[in-house]
């Protein structure tokens, strides 16, 4: 069993999130997976940031204060993630660009495994559900999209939106405000 | 009366649940934009099921990832301590080359230096010959006195060599 030391907040070992870091991880790893999934849209990329998150998390478990919800910490510590990702990504493409590597996307496609538990139609569903989600999450801007999965999914308030993108509440208010208008928009042309 | 209707920004912030006193009494009075807000709320709701459903994944594939963390985790405590230690190896090592260099500038700068002296002059057997008899010529202690006569006689002038060898061999007779 992976022990964690208590955070600087936290009275007791006992009382502390990480006490139990197994626990921890089977807690909120489908909540954490599920929105590194809807910002990246692949996959394998987002199992592989939420790993890197609890990582993080248990790396940084020190610096959480408990003066906000654990998963607001944790989320936070997935956008940052998700953020550098696409960021040096930006830099691998002019990277590969230069070079003329094709290797990495063949790679990255090698890497896809289903899940050995879930039937080949639900896979194909799923796949067109992320697809569908992603088309949509794709045309809005990343403190939009921050905004409104943590908003939707998470069913964060303005508030704790605000701690884990450390943006003011009043900015979160205007992302989220923008990404339902974009969101409506795409959604009425769709029905078109 | 019904007053003014909702702003868009109103109405999505009401249906993400941020609503403040006149947004709820508005709502209550008004169902247009009621309907309006629930519109908003509905297409939130769409989005949570599909984001929902694609990011689900069977208990084993959980449990498969959960383990992966576990294992990251491990393995990156393992690294850091190998670091860590790698660290201090290389710090000692550091610390042992500035000490090792340090002692040897100080030993270098404290060995004591060999002062060569003007370069040692060359004397003829004469002028040797000529100062001991100039020494000799100096008054001696008491004790040297014999001694100073007999270096005296051995030392003499070749030409007198003869005179001192016989008055020599005199003084002993008659001694």
């Amino acid at each position: 069993m992976l022990q964690a030391a208590a955070p600087a907040g936290a009275k007791t070992e006992a009382e502390s999130p990480f006490a139990d870091f197994d626990e921890f991880i089977r807690l909120y790893q489908q909540r954490v997976y599920r929105l590194v999934l809807a910002q990246t849209g692949e996959p394998d990329l987002a199992e592989e940031i939420t790993q890197e998150c609890f990582i993080r998390a248990f790396q940084k478990q020190k610096g959480f204060r408990g003066d906000c919800q654990v998963f607001t910490w944790l989320a936070r510590i997935a956008i940052n993630l998700v953020r550098d990702h696409f960021r040096n990504r930006r830099f691998a493409m002019w990277r590969k660009l230069i070079r003329f590597d094709a290797s990495e996307p063949q790679q990255s496609q090698a890497e896809q495994v289903p899940d050995p538990a879930s039937t080949p139609e639900e896979h194909l569903l799923r796949r067109e559900r992320l697809e569908r989600v992603s088309r949509r999450i794709q045309r809005l801007t990343t403190p939009q999209r921050d905004a409104l999965l943590l908003s939707a999914v998470e069913g964060m308030s303005i508030e704790e939106i605000s701690r884990a993108t450390n943006r003011r509440p009043g900015t979160v208010k205007s992302h989220l405000h923008r990404a339902m208008m974009n969101l409506r928009n795409w959604r009425e042309g769709e029905q078109q | 009366m019904i007053s003014i209707h909702l702003s868009d920004e109103e109405l999505t912030a009401a249906a993400t649940g941020e609503r403040s006193p006149r947004t709820a009494g508005h709502l209550e009075i008004c169902p247009q934009c009621w309907e309006q807000m629930s519109i908003y709320r509905d297409r939130l709701a769409s989005l949570k099921q599909d984001v929902v459903y694609s990011g689900g994944r069977s208990a084993i594939d959980w449990g498969r990832q959960s383990r992966s963390i576990q294992q990251r985790i491990l393995e990156a405590q393992i690294k850091k301590t190998a670091g860590r230690n790698v660290s201090f190896a290389l710090a000692t090592s550091a610390l042992a080359v500035i000490l090792v260099i340090f002692l040897f500038l100080n030993f270098r700068s404290t060995s004591p230096t060999i002062v060569s002296g003007p370069p040692a002059q060359t004397i003829s057997d004469a002028a040797l010959i000529s100062d001991i008899e100039a020494r000799l010529d100096q008054d001696l202690p008491d004790a040297l006195q014999p001694a100073s006569l007999l270096v005296g006689e051995m030392g003499g002038i070749d030409g007198e060599r003869t005179t001192h060898n016989t008055s020599h061999a005199r003084t002993r007779t008659q001694q």
